[in-house]
């Protein structure tokens, strides 16, 4: 068991500069009103103490485009790409809030699972995780209903805000120790009273943390609500953008497609992200689309990371972060989904839907 | 095909601003590119000689806003093999389509004066109105990359790719603040993708320029404009501003504002 340490919170941008030699650096920075991650040039940008950011984390391990393979037509040669993510750079993702965690959690569990993906565990393990305690809850997010406001892994070092101006850092990992190692005078021993510290931090937390969901009976009430019209209702306001898709921390569906160049001689194979709200994402060929309707597409999104995840991977796909609530247009919000289909105990409507 | 063996193409406009046929000679990297692939035999804006046909494929850019542009794009349809409309005024009637909701005879005489005998001015209407129209490259202008999609594609026999949603989603992969939250009239919800969020990347809104994608929730889109701010006026000329022969569609009519 590794022990614990304190360092200062101003200190973050020393521990970035003693960083910056080994490691390419991202972090939370703002965006007009908002935050997002993104690289630390300057460590006097990165902004530890944000509500939450615009993209997960997803887009680090699993970027919005990526080219998979590169082919050339008149060699008769592929290159899958991997010795490049191979070479490239380690990176040092900072304060990565308890949601995201676990939202990384649950992606490792689909891309490294039955079915390996290379580019997203290359890129995981080159990356170093330096998460960060929330004390206070954010606008949208609902963590402590999902489970997901504390961490027992996922992390290479956890920072906890205490006193005020410093932070109770616990060790996950080597690399976290090695992180330690890099910049040792920033960081001291915890002693009794940091453990205080941290002990009234977690407390407060505690309190300050709503619990405004009841997953007790999840399982059952979402069955019961299968053919029930609150889908209907639903997908009138829904636009099917897919934009909660796109800042899910657990969405991991893509598209792949092969563009050859103009000049056809060479092409390349790109997977981008891809979202259940879209028209052809279950088209097959031949014309037959799966889930006909928008309607159908909302509601089998939300199946598939209430229900379906979990008789998957035995966890539920949502981890309360509330982004997809921030980014829909027409104000969905999958809390008020969540507790209005928690009032629905009604017997299923019958024949299938 | 034309006489090299590669197939042959006439670059066409009607009533517009020429913006799409002058996006086609900004694609400067590829042009070479492009004319390796097809034979370009007619193209008044950039070739000094030019045939009259048949070709092959047909790129129309431009509005039918004349009586003589009617029997103009049907002589071109029956020369050529496929038809591509390109840009918002040959797909959806484009911003000359403003004209449509005034009275055609004042314009006339605003715009031409008294003697304006010689102007057989029609409302504005796409390509598609008139002609069979194989493929679309909406927007204003057309995007160069999907134009080089449709090249590649007609060049290979395959169906050109294209995306099938609205600008939401390549806007919020980009990672930008939704303008729909800070409480401007952006039309990303409903307006289909392929342009890569070019108006909202850079604090613009999304003005809907490349016309309704797949299944676009209007309803929803008013109820949404409408909670910022919009008046019905507003919403209603969002929603034709570029696209103005969405006006004649069942959905648009069915539409509260």
């Amino acid at each position: 068991m590794c022990p614990s340490y304190v360092m200062n919170q101003g200190d973050i941008t020393k521990l970035i500069e003693s960083a910056r030699d080994s490691f390419d650096i991202f972090g939370p920075v703002k965006k007009r009103t908002k935050h997002v991650f993104d690289k630390i040039d300057d460590p006097a940008q990165i902004e530890m103490d944000y509500d939450s950011t615009i993209l997960s984390p997803r887009k680090f391990f699993q970027p919005p485009s990526e080219v998979m393979m590169t082919f050339d037509l008149e060699e008769k040669s592929v290159d899958d790409t991997l010795e490049n993510l191979r070479a490239e750079r380690p990176r040092l993702l900072l304060a990565v809030h308890s949601c995201d965690l676990n939202g990384i959690l649950l992606l490792d569990k689909v891309f490294g699972g039955e079915y390996v993906d290379h580019y997203y565990n290359i890129r995981r393990d080159k990356t170093t995780i330096v998460g960060l305690n929330c004390l206070e809850p954010c606008e949208y997010g609902f963590c402590r209903s999902m489970n997901t406001h504390h961490v027992v892994e996922g992390y290479d070092l956890f920072l906890t805000p205490i006193d005020g101006d410093r932070y109770f850092v616990q060790v996950g990992t080597a690399k976290g120790e090695h992180l330690i190692h890099m910049a040792e005078n920033l960081f001291t021993l915890a002693e009794t009273g940091d453990v205080q510290s941290f002990k009234n931090a977690l407390k407060h937390k505690q309190e300050a943390l709503p619990h405004e969901v009841d997953l007790e009976g999840i399982n059952e009430y979402l069955d019961l609500s299968f053919s029930h019209p609150v889908w209907d209702e639903i997908a009138e306001d829904c636009v099917n953008c897919g934009a909660c898709a796109m800042v899910c921390p657990t969405c991991y569906c893509y598209d792949v497609v092969d563009e050859l160049d103009i000049s056809l001689t060479s092409a390349d194979r790109t997977r981008k992200w891809d979202a259940c709200l879209f028209q052809d994402f279950a088209l097959v060929a031949g014309g037959h689309n799966f889930r006909e309707t928008p309607a159908a597409r909302l509601k089998y999104r939300f199946y598939h990371k209430m229900r379906g995840f979990a008789n998957e991977y035995g966890i539920i796909g949502c981890t309360g972060c509330g982004r997809c609530t921030a980014a829909c247009p027409s104000d969905i919000s999958i809390k008020e989904v969540l507790k209005r289909l928690s009032t629905i105990w009604e017997v299923p409507v019958s024949g299938v839907k | 095909m034309g006489d090299n063996g590669k197939p042959s193409v006439g670059i066409f406009g009607l009533t517009g601003c020429a913006g799409c046929q002058l996006n086609i000679l900004n694609i400067e990297d590829h042009l070479l590119d492009i004319l390796n692939l097809v034979d370009i035999t007619t193209w008044v804006m950039a070739k000094q000689e030019n045939s009259e046909g048949p070709w092959d494929v047909a790129f129309v850019e431009g509005s039918v806003a004349k009586k003589s542009e009617i029997e103009r794009v049907k002589k071109i349809r029956e020369k050529s093999g496929v038809l591509v409309a390109i840009g918002a005024c040959a797909t959806h009637g484009g911003l000359p389509g403003l004209r449509n909701f005034r009275d055609i005879s004042e314009m006339t005489q605003i715009v031409y004066g008294e003697n304006n005998d010689h102007i057989d001015a029609i409302p504005i209407k796409p390509v598609s109105a008139y002609v069979d129209v194989d493929y679309e490259l909406p927007g204003c202008p057309m995007e160069k990359t999907e134009f080089l999609e449709i090249v590649k594609s007609l060049v290979m026999g395959k169906r050109p790719y294209s995306a099938q949603y609205s600008v939401c989603g390549e806007c919020k992969a980009l990672e930008n603040i939704c303008l729909l939250k800070e409480g401007k009239f952006c039309m990303g919800p409903v307006t289909q993708a392929g342009c890569n969020a070019l108006c909202p990347s850079n604090g613009a809104v999304c003005e809907g320029c490349r016309g309704p994608a797949p299944e676009a929730n209007w309803a929803a889109e008013v109820k949404i404009l409408k909670k910022i701010g919009a008046t019905p006026e507003d919403v209603r000329r969002k929603f034709l501003k570029y696209c103005p022969s969405v006006a004649e569609m069942p959905e648009f009519k069915e539409l509260e504002f």
